[in-house]
């Protein structure tokens, strides 16, 4: 049996197919679908200190190659997760990680402190989320506001502490930097791209608009998440999951190639329920029938060609 | 069987019932049982969305599938030929609670689940009328004509003339109903609860909205309800489709309905 174990600065996952925030509910959402002990972690849809109710319809809209999503970060709150939703995660043994939206440095602390007298082993900070007004975004695109947050957040954690970075910046970079710099085990990159899913309707000598606007994922922005983790690897010593368009193994290698030590599923989950348990699966096969022992040595492939 | 709700199945026909309205049969894989108001969603190849269908009919090893052509993915679904295959997931949502006497009101295709609905009823001998509203002639499927109970036209071009909502509160007063149940545009549904409220009559519609993942997990499809005076969301894919047609906001819930 190949070795598909991540153990990297305290990122440590039994595989590294991961489930991005916002795709994959909180904990049995696609438990008809697939093994979610396969997984090598479900990140949480992201959490904040109370309820949200969200935006109003209309919140997705479909695109050539994706979707445009807004959200607004609709969630039960850390109160009701910690004591409704994380009890099914453990009773179950899935392996996962909670995401944390905050829209003040308190805020992010307190989830924090939560999180670890709760003991979970691993946070993901949504310091990127373009659908919401305050807080969020603003905190991930400024290297020293990060700096200032994933450093207050590190002194409350003590478990595997991931920065969400957003490619919505010039620099993304100087995020890792800082991230990295603040103590953070790993970051995950990348967020959604802004964008505007837009189609208009000729009816009855009128037309007739649609639209979300919001954050851009699916198939579309893989050059774009691939582009991001290259420029961060040339930076960083702490591992990069990388995210963005991945449908298949062949995309999976792809991020591997650039530098990857873990992907997250996001948007695809929408179009093949099952995808994620099946990546693992699929991984794994690939790696014993072609005699690659563990995931480095796989990645060492990838990266040499 | 545990993971039991994504499917490959065959398409045993598929072909023209009216204008741009299409009517699909499809293998019913072991096990699967549905109640009127549930849907399918289908997946579309290079797309990112599934599309969901309501479903029509569930027996004998058959799930039939009305839909009308108004966006890429129903277009490709009417490209598909006997022997193909389909994927779907399912069987998703809520459905329609059963009333002493049943007024089944279907607009255009919106009929799907009100016709699903007035067939189980029938079989089960509970009284149910089924009355359905389309644009024009060429809208009604020529396949099930003869079985509405009442039937309008917008243009009058077939038995009674003006929108299906004109004739509600005759229906009622002539059927008596204590159970309404409605699926079609937006304004229809709004209109008719309006009416029931008026007569004090249980009413339920069945909303159609535009979805990512089917399964309640991303909450695209969310709409704002009221409940017991408090304002909360509710994902049309999980907590619906079906709702007590005095919880909806309906003003707020329009679009999105094109795929």
């Amino acid at each position: 049996m190949p070795d598909l174990r991540v153990n990297k600065n305290g990122l440590k996952l039994k595989n590294p197919i991961m489930t991005a925030s916002g795709t994959y509910g909180y904990n049995l959402e696609y438990e008809d679908y697939t093994d979610l002990t396969l997984i090598g972690s479900i990140v949480t849809k992201a959490i904040s200190l109370k309820p949200r109710l969200g935006n109003d319809w209309q919140r997705i809209i479909e695109t050539e190659c994706g979707m445009v999503n807004s959200i607004g970060l609709e969630n039960v709150g850390i109160e009701v997760f910690l004591k409704e939703k994380l009890p099914v995660l453990l009773e179950k043994g899935i392996d996962f990680c909670v995401n944390l939206a905050g829209s003040t440095f308190e805020e992010y602390v307190e989830l924090a402190q939560l999180c670890e007298i709760n003991k979970i082993g691993m946070i993901e900070l949504n310091v990127s989320c373009p659908n919401v007004n305050h807080g969020c975004l603003e905190f991930g695109v400024d290297d020293q506001v990060l700096y200032r947050l994933v450093s207050m957040v590190r002194e409350v954690y003590s478990g595997c502490l991931i920065v969400k970075l957003t490619p919505n910046v010039t620099s993304i970079e100087k995020l890792g930097l800082a991230s990295q710099k603040a103590g953070a085990n790993a970051v995950s990159a990348i967020n959604t791209l802004k964008g505007l899913g837009l189609k208009l309707f000729f009816e009855n000598g009128k037309f007739r608009k649609e639209q979300v606007k919001g954050g851009y994922s699916g198939k579309g922005i893989k050059p774009v998440a691939l582009s991001a983790v290259v420029r961060l690897k040339e930076v960083l010593d702490i591992p990069i999951i990388g995210m963005g368009g991945i449908c298949c193994l062949e995309d999976v290698f792809e991020f591997f190639a650039v530098g990857a030590e873990a992907v997250q599923i996001g948007t695809a989950n929408f179009t093949h329920p099952d995808i994620a348990g099946k990546l693992v699966l699929e991984l794994e096969d690939f790696m014993k029938k072609n005699n690659f022992n563990t995931l480095d040595d796989l990645k060492g492939a990838l990266r040499n060609e | 069987m545990k993971y039991n709700k994504l499917f490959d199945s065959i398409v045993i026909d598929n072909k023209p019932v009216g204008k741009n309205l299409y009517l699909m049969k499809i293998q019913t894989p072991d096990g699967i049982i549905s109640n009127p108001g549930q849907f399918l969603s289908f997946l579309v190849p290079d797309k990112t969305f599934r599309r969901p269908i309501s479903i029509l009919n569930n027996h004998s090893g058959v799930i039939e599938l009305l839909y009308k052509i108004k966006g890429d993915g129903t277009k490709y679904f009417s490209t598909l030929k006997s022997g193909e295959s389909i994927n779907f997931t399912g069987v998703h949502g809520n459905s329609f609670k059963v009333g002493k006497r049943n007024l089944l009101i279907g607009a255009g295709v919106g009929m799907a689940p009100v016709y699903y609905m007035y067939s189980m009823l029938k079989e089960q001998n509970i009284p149910a009328l089924l009355a359905c509203g389309f644009r024009e002639e060429g809208e009604i499927p020529v396949c099930f004509k003869s079985e509405f109970d009442f039937i309008s036209t917008d243009d009058g071009s077939y038995s009674n003339k003006g929108s299906i909502v004109n004739y509600v509160e005759n229906l009622i007063n002539n059927f008596k109903p204590d159970n309404i149940c409605v699926c079609g545009p937006v304004i229809v549904m709004k209109l008719i609860s309006e009416i029931a409220q008026r007569h004090n009559i249980f009413c339920q519609v069945s909303m159609e909205k535009m979805m990512a993942c089917s399964i309640g997990a991303c909450r695209g499809c969310v709409i704002k309800i009221k409940d017991n005076g408090v304002i909360k969301n509710s994902a049309v894919c999980k907590e619906g489709t079906v709702y007590d047609s005095r919880v909806v906001f309906y003003d707020l819930v329009e679009g999105g309905e094109d795929a």
